[in-house]
């Protein structure tokens, strides 16, 4: 089948999304070392805020954005067995993205748009900022339909069949991306632009925080579900074996999709704009959602079990050790799992109200979001590149031994960064700081832990310049790949007796709506009910 | 290594054990962390002052 096209927008998604990765390393690990306050001559709050927020933007919008993007077209050709529909207009949401990126990079990068990566107002970035952003954001709503019309074409064309797991996961994620950015790009649009612009001089804060919130915590799932494909599609087979349930797979995949939407007021639990109750349904949603993730857990290991069985493992725990632990995507898998246990305990932390008022606005939130994303997605996205690069570029795999030993000082790295990061958390530090230049017995008593942060960044950094290297090498590799086909792992037996509602996306769509409009109708109609005090909703 | 076709069959159709029992662990784990964060960190800080 000709899916050269895919392979050439995967090709040049993952370029742009490797490269910002890259950039945004560095930073990373300037900032590690500025905040520690132990080096007097890097302080620099203007210079740090710029930094963490142009880190932020490249990490968490261009890296994961483009990634998706471009593995998203490759799971739809290859999975469906047929050519993508309208690359002209893939391409064309490719450009629109990027040059949004460019765009945002500029006041970024000239320090005026030291804003962090979240839009909270009062903080004020240069209208270029929010409009790039918004650019970066439409073009990903291309990727999206495009994916929710293949998926709508092949389930027209194969009626009574369901859709292969890895599309299935693809499009929920694209409906997914295209609920969640709804609140941003509200807020964006109506909100920040026009204020940016000088167009209005005041806005709510409160009802910019509630749209944020709209967008913050199922972003995180948009992030995360390219991984849990890997997880689901690539580990079982990488692993020699199969994969233990695709039904559980879908349902966790749907779970993931209308559940991780109208939960984001755990971000809010100490806001003043909503009421104890909003803050309450959203919490026990959140708890809700963590069911779909136990769900992956629960299959995932199940698939990696029946492998190392079937390579001849005994014993309860036998197993494991006959995994075949050399394989990139079998051992991101392990390490991707080990990181998400203790993220997810950190999760559950946040989760729990009385515990989140602990650790809120500490440095234990940036020090979770780390090792759940950084970490376990991060990780999970190298595998997929290892798995996949050779198979798009055509060049064979520079070094086996070289992908693994950058997997493992990742999880070093990543280890040796959050675990501290947590516990400075604990011990009071607040996030959002550039650095610690006052002596006292509290600041004094982190300086060990900043240590331990250095070098976690420092082993950090080597790996990512090491991913890097390891790309650009197999990429210019005289030596070809020869198995260029893409190949998904089967269930032990087929999917059978499936509701017809879980694979259809009208009722998705429905049940979401439903959802939203209960979680969020009252809470954002409120603004426009109640005196906000000389701070008008929109600011008209 | 190939398996007889039978022994597959059976790894295929056995529960799986080992992820039972890694999960169980797991959410001990989880239960016991978040109990000593709740009475052992939060708790003894008492109120703000």
């Amino acid at each position: 089948m000709n899916d050269h096209q895919s392979r050439r927008l995967a090709l040049w998604n993952w370029t742009v999304a490797f490269a910002a990765f890259l950039f945004a390393s560095f930073l990373g690990f300037y900032q590690v070392v500025e905040r520690s306050g132990l080096f007097d001559f890097l302080e620099s709050p203007k210079g740090y805020f710029a930094s963490v927020s142009t880190h932020g933007v490249l990490m968490a919008y261009v890296l994961t954005t483009f990634f998706i993007m471009g593995f998203g077209y490759l799971t739809a050709t290859t999975s469906l067995k047929r050519p993508l529909w309208q690359p002209g207009l893939a391409w064309a949401g490719f450009f629109v993205s990027l040059i949004g990126t460019v765009l945002a990079a500029i006041p970024l990068l000239t320090g005026k748009a030291s804003v962090l990566y979240t839009f909270y107002p009062p903080i004020q970035a240069h209208a270029l900022f929010y409009i790039g952003a918004a650019l970066l954001v439409v073009g990903s709503w291309v990727w999206c339909a495009i994916m929710v019309v293949m998926a709508v074409q092949w389930h027209r064309d194969n009626p009574g069949r369901t859709l292969p797991l890895a599309m299935y996961a693809t499009v929920a994620n694209a409906l997914l991306w295209l609920w969640t950015s709804a609140g941003v790009a509200l807020e964006v649009v109506f909100q920040l632009i026009p204020w940016a612009l000088g167009w209005n001089d005041t806005l709510d804060p409160g009802l910019a925080r509630t749209l944020f919130a709209w967008t913050l915590h199922p972003i995180v799932y948009f992030w995360l579900i390219p991984a849990y494909i890997a997880l689901y599609c690539f580990v079982p087979r990488e692993a020699g074996g199969y994969l233990f349930s695709e039904e559980m797979a879908k349902f966790a995949f749907l779970g993931l999709l209308i559940f991780s939407l109208p939960i984001g007021f755990h971000h809010l639990y100490v806001d003043p704009e909503q009421g104890a109750g909003w803050k309450l349904w959203h919490g026990v949603g959140t708890f809700l959602v963590a069911v779909p993730t136990l769900v992956t857990g629960f299959t995932v290991l199940a698939s990696m079990e029946i492998a190392g069985r079937l390579n001849g493992g005994k014993g309860l725990f036998g197993w494991i050790g006959t995994l075949p632990w050399r394989n990139p995507m079998v051992l991101a898998a392990i390490l991707a799992l080990l990181m998400l246990i203790l993220g997810g305990f950190g999760g559950i932390v946040n989760a729990s109200y009385a515990l989140n008022t602990m650790i809120h606005n500490t440095a234990w939130v940036p020090g979770h979001f780390h090792l759940i994303f950084a970490g376990t997605t991060v990780i999970l996205y190298f595998a997929i590149a290892y798995h996949l690069w050779p198979k798009i570029t055509g060049r064979k795999l520079v070094s086996n031994t070289l992908a693994l030993i950058q997997l493992w000082t990742w999880f070093v790295g990543m280890t040796l960064l959050s675990t501290p990061w947590h516990v400075l958390g604990l011990l009071g530090q607040p996030r959002r700081i550039s650095g610690v230049t006052y002596n006292s017995l509290l600041t004094l008593a982190w300086q060990p832990y900043e240590l331990f942060m250095i070098m976690g960044g420092a082993v950090l950094l080597g790996s990512a310049v090491l991913f890097g290297v390891i790309l650009w090498r197999t990429w210019k590799n005289p030596e070809p790949e020869t198995d260029t086909g893409i190949a998904y792992a089967e269930p032990i037996h087929p999917p059978e007796g499936l509701p017809a509602w879980v694979e259809n996306i009208k009722t998705w769509n429905l049940v979401i709506l439903v959802l939203m409009l209960i979680s969020f109708g009252w809470p954002i109609a409120q603004f426009f009910f109640l005196k906000t005090y000389e701070s008008l909703p929109w600011g008209y | 290594m190939s398996l007889p076709e039978e022994e597959k069959r059976r790894i295929l159709e056995s529960p799986p054990k080992g992820t039972w029992a890694l999960m169980l662990i797991v959410a001990a784990g989880m239960a016991a962390a978040w109990l000593f964060l709740y009475y052992g960190v939060f708790i003894p800080r008492g109120a703000v002052q």
